[in-house]
């Protein structure tokens, strides 16, 4: 029993898990109505776009990369998806495809600049967000495409069966294929890479293509938040990942994936990024004034960030330092 | 199985670490390499094991010729190292440490995770070791990582099994599993190369043993046939009865019947090793030269380091008064330098010119600056092209370890402590260091320098006031002075 | 063997250190050269002193923080200033009101400004290096964090008097060089010349290059590393005030795009990212680039997505040139 409980407190997602219930009760107790369904499932539903970018940065991040462009890549699928509804006529399903591909293309783009072409991560998704982002704004200046069609508008809205919002069917999408690829004997490689690139070339693990694919479906995550975000605003807004980004980051990293990669697992990170969406909700909820909103936000973050930093230099600390034992090499 | 090496070459630039390696090894056969510093062996195991390319020579493997291209070619052909550098994955588990290389798999691509533990606890529970199968691998010792490596070399079952130094950081029990092990692999044929400098262990283990020096396969006896001396007699050529009435005591650092009125430098009493846990103390006077000896990654190079304060505190007395080495920069405003041999990753500024490279602890940070780089640059020798503004990796190795040197001896040290400061450089840039070390001894300096190529050590101690003080395992085994430096009393005191 | 009249040649042009210098600088001045050329043949009436004057003007303001942005990233560690955007308003907001004795001083609130972004980039500094949050990451923050505060202090509106000194930045003094623009430059010379000729500059570059070298010379690198952040902030700072005399009023959001305009002035400029080696001269060329270039595309009636896309690809294409990593080596 011991055992287990200190495993968990050396879970790295934990600190990530503990923000997020925190707020989550310090909300319940000052709004009795967020625990209602509705409510909740709401805010859910607008934390999905960025919980999807979380899902791509986190797959960056693992194998020892970074992405900051997928914010930028789902502005521009999302413009994309509501200029081809509103000025095409092609079928529903085959414009969400189109947005699909996209999404894979730009990851495409990025896992070549950096996992063949040796690119620094960080300077290649910093010029490739500029291009997505300045495609997006270029293909729909103002917010515009007011043509989604109703049936993903409702779909998107929709709660089945009384309790499963299609929220958590988008959220599932890339977890369920991450998930399902943390089953494969890849997993080993894809941490093993995260943790020594050296190492992992000499043990024979895939580098290069592990990469690519790392960021190939970071632009899968990115297109299906985009889709959300489509059916959510019913309508295209070319500015609107550009917050995601920098967020997805940091909730990556209070999520307790390290810096270098190779540790950390995906719940730390949704778990970083569901904190992050709920502190404005809470600030709103608090009844913060409008003009220092902004500020609280950023200063919950600022905490939230610290804590975790501190959390993790402690452990580490802790580990490097054990309690001396005799040494007998005789 | 069979094992044959022809006339292996393997040069890196112009340093030769295989000049003539021939080796034979029959089925279940457990052959031990020894040597010293230099001797080759781990360039051997390397270029058997696939990890480097050689320059010459054949290899075969059941009387059919193989040439590995890659680490996972050798293994695809039978061959797995384990080294003292281990390949091991600090943020994976145990058990995916040890399959990382035979990973199971389930209805075709799943991980079976089940499998992986269970292959995993098997073979953890032949090496005795079954309870670390879920401890993080961050949090094992030093001896149950090497078991890890192992464990992970057995997985992969091996005809050819080469293991390089990876008893160093084993208890005596653990070695006993290993040689278990071997012995067990034995029995179904496979072909063992050991590596290691505890000599008992040697004898308890293996079959047979090669005596390399140099480069060279000197000559290989079966284990029964010889001893212990017979083997260091053969390598340094000291008679055995020499080698027999010799005391191998735990040694001061100075000649009981030494009297010296020089000025005490550097007075290191009981400081504890870290890393090794052993207390060392020996005294460096003005003028003394003290050589570190012995084979590489015993503590010379850890001792260096944490006098000149990287790392963890060091207390001693440093002329005459209590000092306290905290960090380098202290050390150096104190007239302490610190010569490394990891050109490119501790001593030179790779982008910045030759100039910027040579003024930079003079000038910046001691408080002695140097006008004219180019004078600093004529008197030691440094080759360049032109002018010396251009970038310092536009000059070769040996210039650029000499750019290093002139660097820190402009600076007027007292205490100048090198690590291994001639790797890989040439012959005539090794002399010139030379010179310059001992010109800054008699001018009254102190040196300490590491040297893992005992020849070396020999001639730069010709001097007077130099003494060879030999680690292993952390320990000072003997301090050799005068004509008692010989690169054989070295090698001799250099096992354990 | 290769004839030996035609080796030496090659030989020397390499070696040749005015060759090294200029080097470096190419991909920016290569820049500003075709686009000189194409504007001015292409762009009636582009190419007057006016317009010349104009680009300058803007540039400038971006050139400073720019500068800034390069002592972080010459101190190393792939480091980068994301915060500057807000220390940006900060400055705004304290210097340009600032009296002393009654009087108005230009120079006092400058001072002030300076002081506290440095002290801001100090927390920045103290962050990365001690509590090794990831430069990227703790500025992001940071910049959420003083943006927020500075909302919360002005409730969002921010009227700044422009004191008669700053108003006059704009004036004309010869040619295409107004009174900021020369300003500037004097900067660039005195950062330019503190870097290559004294001290710090030296001890800057030096860590940069190699940390480990640093250390075991006995360089102070933890200051270096915090004092590299702190300077970038004064930098930032005292833009905010020029930005007061170049803009005439300063709102929130229009800084949002100064970070990373300067990161990517940084690198046209051909300063490293890993660190070492750079120039204030190259950042300041890339400011112009960016800026030429912006004017350019606005000259054509390009829309800001298409400018910011062109941005991205220029900045995509010059990483692809210099600055790739190491293979994995066999």
């Amino acid at each position: 029993m011991l055992a287990t409980i200190k495993k968990l407190l050396k879970w790295t997602s934990l600190p990530a898990i503990v923000l997020f219930v925190l707020l989550l009760v310090y909300n319940a107790v000052i709004n009795p109505g967020f625990m209602k369904q509705s409510t909740f499932y709401t805010f859910l539903l607008t934390s999905t776009p960025t919980l999807c970018v979380v899902m791509g940065v986190f797959a960056s991040k693992i194998v020892g990369g970074i992405d900051i462009s997928l914010g930028s890549l789902l502005s521009l699928i999302n413009v994309t998806l509501a200029w081809m509804f509103t000025n095409t006529d092609l079928p529903t399903a085959l414009v969400l495809a189109i947005g699909v591909l996209m999404g894979m293309t730009g990851g495409l783009i990025n896992g070549i600049s950096i996992g063949v072409l040796r690119v620094n991560p960080l300077l290649a998704t910093f010029a490739s967000s500029s291009v997505y982002g300045g495609l997006a704004l270029w293909i729909m200046p103002n917010p515009g495409g007011f043509g989604v069609p109703q049936s993903l508008i409702r779909f998107t809205n929709r709660i089945h069966f009384g309790f499963i919002p299609s929220a958590l069917i988008y959220l599932m999408i890339p977890l369920a294929l991450w998930l399902i690829y943390a089953l494969s004997v890849r997993v080993v490689a894809v941490y093993g890479i995260g943790g020594n690139e050296q190492c992992a070339y000499i043990s024979g693990m895939p580098v290069m293509r592990i990469k690519m694919l790392a960021h190939i479906f970071g632009g899968l995550c990115a297109a299906v938040g985009a889709i959300a975000v489509t059916g959510l605003i019913a309508s295209g807004d070319p500015t609107i990942g550009n917050e995601f980004s920098l967020k997805a980051v940091t909730a990556v990293v209070i999520g307790g994936v390290a810096l270098s990669g190779g540790e950390g697992d995906i719940w730390g990170a949704l778990f970083g990024g569901l904190f992050l969406t709920m502190i404005l909700i809470t600030i709103v909820s608090s009844k913060v004034p409008t003009f220092a909103q902004n500020f609280a936000n950023a200063t919950i973050l600022f905490v939230g960030l610290l804590l975790a930093v501190l959390i993790k230099l402690v452990s580490e600390y802790k580990r490097t330092h054990p309690r001396k034992e005799v040494k007998n090499y005789d | 199985m069979s094992l044959r090496c022809q006339s292996l070459k393997k040069h890196y630039g112009s340093v030769i670490a295989l000049e003539d390696a021939s080796i034979s090894v029959e089925n279940g056969e457990i052959r031990a390499l020894f040597g010293g510093n230099g001797s080759g062996k781990s360039t051997l195991a390397k270029a058997v094991g696939g990890i480097i390319n050689r320059n010459a020579g054949v290899i075969e493997i059941d009387d059919k010729e193989v040439d590995f291209a890659s680490p996972t070619e050798a293994k695809a052909g039978g061959v797995v190292v384990a080294s003292q550098e281990l390949s091991l994955f600090h943020n994976l588990s145990v058990a995916e440490n040890i399959m990382a290389c035979s990973l199971p798999k389930r209805s075709g691509f799943r991980l079976d995770r089940k499998a992986m533990r269970h292959r995993a606890l098997d073979v953890l529970a032949r090496l005795k070791l079954p309870q670390i199968i879920d401890k993080p691998m961050r949090d094992l010792p030093p001896n149950q990582r090497y078991m890890v490596e192992f464990a992970k070399t057995l997985v992969q079952e091996p005809k050819i099994l080469i293991l390089d130094e990876i008893t160093s950081a084993l208890y005596k029990e653990d070695v006993q599993i290993i040689k278990h092990v071997m012995h067990e692999l034995k029995e179904t044929g496979c072909v063992i190369l050991f590596i290691s400098h505890r000599m008992h262990e040697l004898f308890d283990i293996c079959d047979s043993v090669t005596i390399m020096k140099n480069g060279v396969t000197l000559a290989t006896h079966r284990i029964e046939d010889t001893t212990s001396n017979k083997l260091l007699s053969q390598m340094t050529g000291i008679p055995i009865e020499e080698l027999e009435a010799r005391e191998q005591s735990a040694a001061e650092a100075e000649p009981d019947d030494v009297q010296d009125d020089r000025k005490a430098l550097l007075e290191i009493k009981d400081m504890e090793l870290k890393g090794f846990g052993t207390k060392i103390s020996f005294t460096v006077r003005e003028g003394d030269f003290v050589g570190l000896a012995g084979l590489q990654g015993h503590g010379q190079s850890d001792l260096i380091r944490q006098i000149y304060g990287l790392g963890s505190r060091a207390a001693y007395k440093y002329d005459g008064e209590l000092f306290v080495a905290t960090s380098a920069q202290k050390s150096a405003k104190h007239n302490m330098a610190f010569l490394s041999g990891d050109r490119t990753g501790e001593s030179i500024y790779p982008d910045r010119t030759i100039t910027e490279n040579v003024k930079s602890a003079a000038n910046l940070i001691v408080g002695k600056p140097i006008r004219s780089a180019k004078d600093v640059l004529d008197r030691f020798g440094v080759k360049y092209n032109g002018l010396p503004n251009q970038k310092i990796t536009s000059l070769s190795g040996g210039n650029q370890q000499k750019v290093v040197v002139a660097r820190w001896i402009a600076t007027e040290p007292r205490l100048l402590l090198a690590d291994d400061p001639t790797k890989g450089i040439d012959m005539q840039a090794r002399y010139d260091l030379h010179q310059t070390l001992v010109d800054l001894v008699e001018k009254g300096s102190g040196v300490i320098m590491v040297s893992s190529d005992d020849e070396e050590l020999v001639e730069i101690c010709s001097m007077p006031n130099a003494r060879v003080i030999i680690l292993c395992e952390g320990r000072i085994t003997k301090v050799l002075t005068g004509a008692d430096i010989t690169t054989e009393n070295i090698i001799a005191y250099s096992f354990a | 063997m290769t004839d030996q009249s035609v080796q030496p040649k090659k030989f020397q042009l390499r070696v040749n250190p005015a060759y090294q210098r200029v080097k470096d600088y190419l991909p920016a001045i290569s820049c500003i050269v075709l686009l000189g050329v194409f504007s001015a043949v292409l762009i009636d009436g582009f190419m007057n002193i006016n317009n010349i004057g104009a680009i300058l003007l803007q540039a400038s303001v971006l050139a400073v923080v720019a500068m800034g942005a390069t002592i972080v990233v010459i101190a190393g560690d792939n480091g980068l200033d994301l915060s500057t955007g807000a220390v940006i308003i900060v400055g705004a907001m304290i210097g340009p009101n600032l009296r002393v004795g009654g009087r108005e001083s230009l120079l006092a609130g400058f001072l002030l400004a300076m002081i506290i972004g440095a002290m801001i980039g100090c927390v920045n500094g103290l962050c990365v290096y001690y509590l090794k949050v990831p430069s990227l990451v703790m500025t992001m923050a940071m910049q959420g964090f003083v943006s927020g505060f500075c909302i919360f202090l002005t409730r969002s509106q921010l009227t700044v008097k422009i004191p008669k000194a700053l108003a006059s930045m704009n004036q004309v003094v010869f040619g295409p060089f107004r009174r900021m623009t020369l300003l500037v430059i004097a900067l660039m010379v005195v950062l330019q010349l503190l870097l290559n000729r004294s001290k710090i500059g030296q001890l800057l570059l030096l860590t940069g290059n190699n940390r480990e070298a640093a250390r075991l010379n006995g360089i102070p690198v933890p200051a270096i590393a915090v004092g590299a952040f702190a300077a970038c902030s004064a930098l930032a700072a005292a833009a905010g005030m020029l930005l007061v005399g170049y803009s005439g009023l300063v709102h929130i959001d229009m800084t949002k795009d100064y970070p990373m305009q300067a990161m990517a002035a940084v690198i046209i400029g051909g300063t490293k990212t890993s660190g070492g080696v750079g120039s204030f001269v190259g950042s300041v060329m890339g400011a112009i680039v960016l800026i030429l270039l912006n004017s350019i595309l606005l000259a054509f009636n390009m829309p800001a997505g298409a400018r910011t896309f062109i941005q991205g690809m220029v900045l995509l294409v010059i990483l692809l040139i210099n600055n790739r990593s190491a293979k994995l080596r066999q």
